[in-house]
């Protein structure tokens, strides 16, 4: 990585950001964007977490992680603190792979 | 519910931080050493945390261009992966009313940590839950990635602790409560199969987008009620 490159993201990354952030300040939304918004946070969460969970190195792979994020997942649904689901999540893979499991 | 940042007191606030302290942290260790291991400079790895702080950027942005003649792809990667904060900083856009320079220092801390944080509180409480995540998960981040750069090769294989499960659980952690109808559910899984399937065959960063939009649009076709 060079600095040109760096800056060139960095560049890039800000403006994503802001222009997300100030596109619909103070306007009146239409309903159905307003629900569009409301749903595609949790439909980007999914692929992230998904992705997080299921591939590695551009392939699909199973391993621990899929039991640690399971975990995590009831617990989420049952709504434990963040701390908890955290501690399950990483220690289930954990112990896991310290018995030579994925 | 637990939920300590909600609660009031300080020591509540900062411990309802803690979760993004270490998870970020430890995560910025593992940046900042895989960085170091590739040959990039201590100062490049932490100037890329402050300025572009964005994990998925970074990680693709040191991996491939540590390759043969592969800025480019490192370029194209890392701002496709970044287009998905377009809509994470839209998501709160209509709720976030900031102007002028507080606006300039609010969007460098949008993040999906952030603004998860910010649509689970209610009301006024909303701009500090954004504003205090997004500070704890900067600082530690930054932090993590000097650290980790510092100490490089002495960090060893940080997946064997299981840390490459931290960000999804707490994801799913800060979503859940969002999840309040059978559409927030729809696009959740939705998305995550669509991502999975496709990552073999898109481009880095295509998946999650593309995981955005089909999740997204099945969801307002699905009926709301749970």
């Amino acid at each position: 990585m060079s600095w040109w490159l760096l800056g060139a993201l960095a560049i890039g990354t800000y403006l994503c950001r802001w222009a997300g952030l100030v596109v619909l300040q103070g306007r009146e939304l239409p309903s159905r964007l307003e629900e569009v918004l409301r749903v595609a946070p949790a439909a980007l969460i999914g692929g992230l977490v998904f992705s997080q969970t299921f591939t590695d190195a551009g392939g699909i792979a199973v391993d621990a992680r899929v039991a640690g994020v399971a975990l995590a997942a009831v617990l989420a649904a049952r709504g434990s603190s963040l701390l908890t689901v955290l501690v399950a999540g990483v220690g289930v893979v954990a112990v896991l792979r310290s018995l030579g499991v994925g | 519910m637990e939920e300590p940042t909600e609660a009031g007191g300080a020591q509540g606030r900062v411990a309802g931080l803690l979760p993004w302290v270490l998870a970020t942290g430890i995560f910025g260790v593992s940046f900042g050493s895989v960085g170091s291991s590739l040959g990039v400079s201590g100062t490049l790895l932490v100037a890329s945390s402050a300025l572009v702080f964005s994990p998925s950027v970074q990680f693709a942005a040191v991996g491939l261009a540590a390759g043969q003649g592969a800025v480019a792809a490192a370029l194209v990667t890392g701002l496709m992966l970044a287009s998905r904060l377009f809509v994470v900083g839209a998501a709160i856009s209509p709720t976030m009313e900031v102007m002028g320079w507080r606006r300039l220092l609010a969007s460098q801390l949008v993040i999906d940590a952030s603004v998860l944080a910010a649509l689970r509180a209610s009301g006024n409480m909303r701009r500090r839950a954004y504003v205090d995540v997004g500070t704890a998960v900067y600082v530690s981040w930054v932090g993590g990635t000097a650290l980790g750069s510092l100490v490089a090769d002495g960090v060893g294989d940080l997946d064997r602790l299981g840390l490459d499960a931290a960000m999804p659980s707490l994801f799913l952690a800060l979503v859940a409560p969002l999840l309040t109808d059978r559409r927030g559910l729809a696009a959740l899984l939705a998305g995550g199969v669509v991502a999975v399937a496709t990552t073999p065959w898109l481009p880095v960063g295509a998946p999650v987008l593309l995981a955005c939009a089909v999740g997204t649009l099945l969801a307002l076709r699905t009926p709301a009620a749970l």
